[in-house]
């Protein structure tokens, strides 16, 4: 419990100090992305190409995105999705599909709705996939995130770095370590795409504290900085077990 | 609800269903045995437990399938934690019913009360982040309060593999080989009638909004041998269900059917429909108690094996994974 009242209090902190999200600049198109603005027929998006909070970004299959806002917070959305923000609330709606988020630190936070579900982070990089009728992912590659029911709002469950939480048949799984290396190696989201991540020290923090001595050098930043490194994320103790509810079947 | 527990208890309200006829003759007898055991082994078909999707990790320590894996990448689990896949259950639940038409005859139906114990041990290995092994056996009796004479015993044992396709919301396809043995009462060696036949199912889950799953599904059984003969039949489903999970502990189900069965050696056809609903409380992890209901009627070509029936019952159950 104490876990989600820290974490509320820094996604809570992080919205106060937030600027609104105006527009985002379309940075990297891979295959087939359209903008659909409103009362407007779709249309091939190109790089460069702004993105207002009235329009709407759709990938079709093998295709992907990369979203630049004003506030420099990164969005890559991934294959047959449907992506829009609403600039006012630093929420973006994710009718379906997957986006990774990167938000800076110190940038405000961002929440990300679906039907089912809401994911919460600040000065986090997750990737979080959402599709009717299967099973939600949250990941979190660096920082925090905490992921909520739609149904139940008090449901909640707090995803630290490296850790995967799913949301399946109406319950959190407990979340868990995954292999961020694999990840960084395997995802399309970002080895799919031309531009380095601009967390990837962070993140690399996170695969060493996985103990990922010989980890993959195409996912070690460029300049190998490693001196903003938050150590906190892999030095704390791991938080108390959430009030997460047993999936059925378990 | 467990799903395999939700398998067992409709599995037992389904036993009652739809066999019939059994005190006109030895052969009838055998009908109803059959209809009744074999029903329970059609519920055990409705694959609305998607399997991975459940613990939300795979028993070789990877999350589950969804349709943009390729987009986050390889999602291994490290150290072994979480709440990973388990691939045995063992199952054992203690249902007690009132029907209203024990021996599920068309004229001057008889009620009773029957009691019917099974334990089940179940398999269901990952091969493949979609395709899954599904093997199980069952052993459950049925004994009458009033009508000693319509115990039975019932042994399945099944055999086959399930694929899931997350691009298509997890539709659950089945494909089992299944063999199933009636006994006299609980004797074990005094066999009334086995059968061997093959299941195509085709499960597809909606799950609307938190703790809120539909599911459509249908498929064939198709016996391949029989002995005796007589009772053979293939059969061939439809089904609606709606399962919600109203607090962390209590569930609640219905199950709508309709099923044809054409017999192999006659021209005997029947269409059966029945309609359950099941609530369910979780007493502990491994404990449910549970309360069901359930209508049904059955029309036969051959009308002396039409009839109707309504039942009432509870039980506790017991269901561990590992």
């Amino acid at each position: 419990m104490v876990c989600f009242a820290s974490a509320g209090v820094l996604i809570a902190a992080g919205f106060t100090t937030a600027a609104p999200l105006r527009q985002a600049r379309v940075t990297e198109i891979v295959r087939d992305v359209k903008l659909l603005a409103n009362h407007a027929a779709a249309r091939p998006a190109a790089v460069s190409d702004s993105v207002t909070a009235d329009t709407a970004v759709r990938t079709g299959t093998e295709s992907r995105a990369e979203l630049i806002f004003n506030d420099d917070t990164l969005a890559r959305v991934g294959a047959n999705t449907v992506f829009t923000f609403d600039g006012g609330n630093r929420s973006m709606d994710l009718g379906s599909g997957a986006v990774l988020l990167q938000v800076p630190k110190g940038a405000g936070g961002a929440k990300i709705s679906t039907p089912a579900v809401t994911a919460a982070v600040t000065g986090t990089t997750i990737m979080f996939e959402y599709n009717a009728n299967v099973p939600a992912k949250l990941m979190s590659l660096e920082g925090v995130g905490k992921m909520c029911s739609v149904k139940h709002p008090d449901e909640c469950v707090v995803v630290n770095a490296g850790e995967i939480s799913i949301f399946t048949g109406g319950h959190f799984t407990k979340p868990v370590k995954f292999d961020v290396r694999k990840v960084m190696r395997s995802a399309k989201l970002i080895r799919g795409m031309k531009h380095k991540l601009p967390s990837l020290a962070l993140i690399n923090e996170v695969i060493r504290g996985q103990g990922g001595s010989g980890f993959d050098e195409n996912v070690i930043a460029p300049d190998g900085s490693v001196g903003t490194i938050d150590q906190r994320l892999n030095s704390q103790p791991p938080p108390p077990p959430p009030p997460v509810r047993s999936p059925p079947g378990l | 609800m467990n799903p395999p527990t939700v398998r067992f208890h409709r599995a037992a309200l389904f036993t009652v269903l739809f066999g019939g006829i059994a005190l006109l003759s030895t052969s009838a007898t055998t009908y109803a045995q059959a209809d009744r055991a074999q029903t329970a082994q059609d519920q055990a078909t409705y694959a609305s437990d998607t399997y991975s999707s459940d613990s939300g990790f795979t028993s070789n320590g990877h999350a589950v399938s969804t349709p943009n894996d390729a987009d986050l990448g390889e999602q291994e689990i490290m150290g072994g934690g979480g709440e990973r896949y388990q691939p045995f259950s063992l199952s054992v639940i203690a249902p007690i019913y009132y029907t209203s038409n024990a021996a599920l005859t068309r004229f001057d139906p008889k009620g009773d009360v029957f009691f019917a114990p099974a334990a089940t041990f179940s398999y269901s290995p990952r091969f493949s982040s979609q395709l899954y092994g599904d093997f199980a056996v069952q052993q459950q009796f049925f004994y009458y309060d009033r009508f000693g004479d319509l115990n039975f015993g019932s042994f399945d044992t099944r055999a086959g593999l399930i694929y899931l396709v997350p691009q298509l919301r997890n539709l659950a396809i089945r494909l089992a080989y299944d063999y199933n043995r009636l006994t006299v009462s609980d004797s074990l060696n005094e066999e009334l009638f086995a059968d061997q036949s093959i299941i195509l199912n085709l499960n597809l889950p909606f799950r609307f909004s938190d703790g809120q799953e539909l599911s459509l599904g249908g498929g064939a059984r198709i016996s391949v041998f029989g002995d005796p003969d007589l009772p053979r039949r293939d059969e061939f489903d439809i089904y609606l269900a709606y399962s919600i999970n109203a607090t962390r502990a209590v569930s609640f189900n219905a199950v709508g059917r309709v099923v044809a069965r054409a017999y192999v050696l006659s021209d005997r056809i029947d269409v059966s429909e029945s309609l359950s609903v099941a609530a369910s409380y979780r007493v502990t992890r491994m404990i449910s108690a549970s309360v069901y209901s359930t209508v049904a009627g059955n029309q036969s070509s051959d009308k002396k094996f039409d009839y109707s029936v309504a039942n009432l019952g509870g039980g506790l159950s017991l269901l561990i994974r590992f």
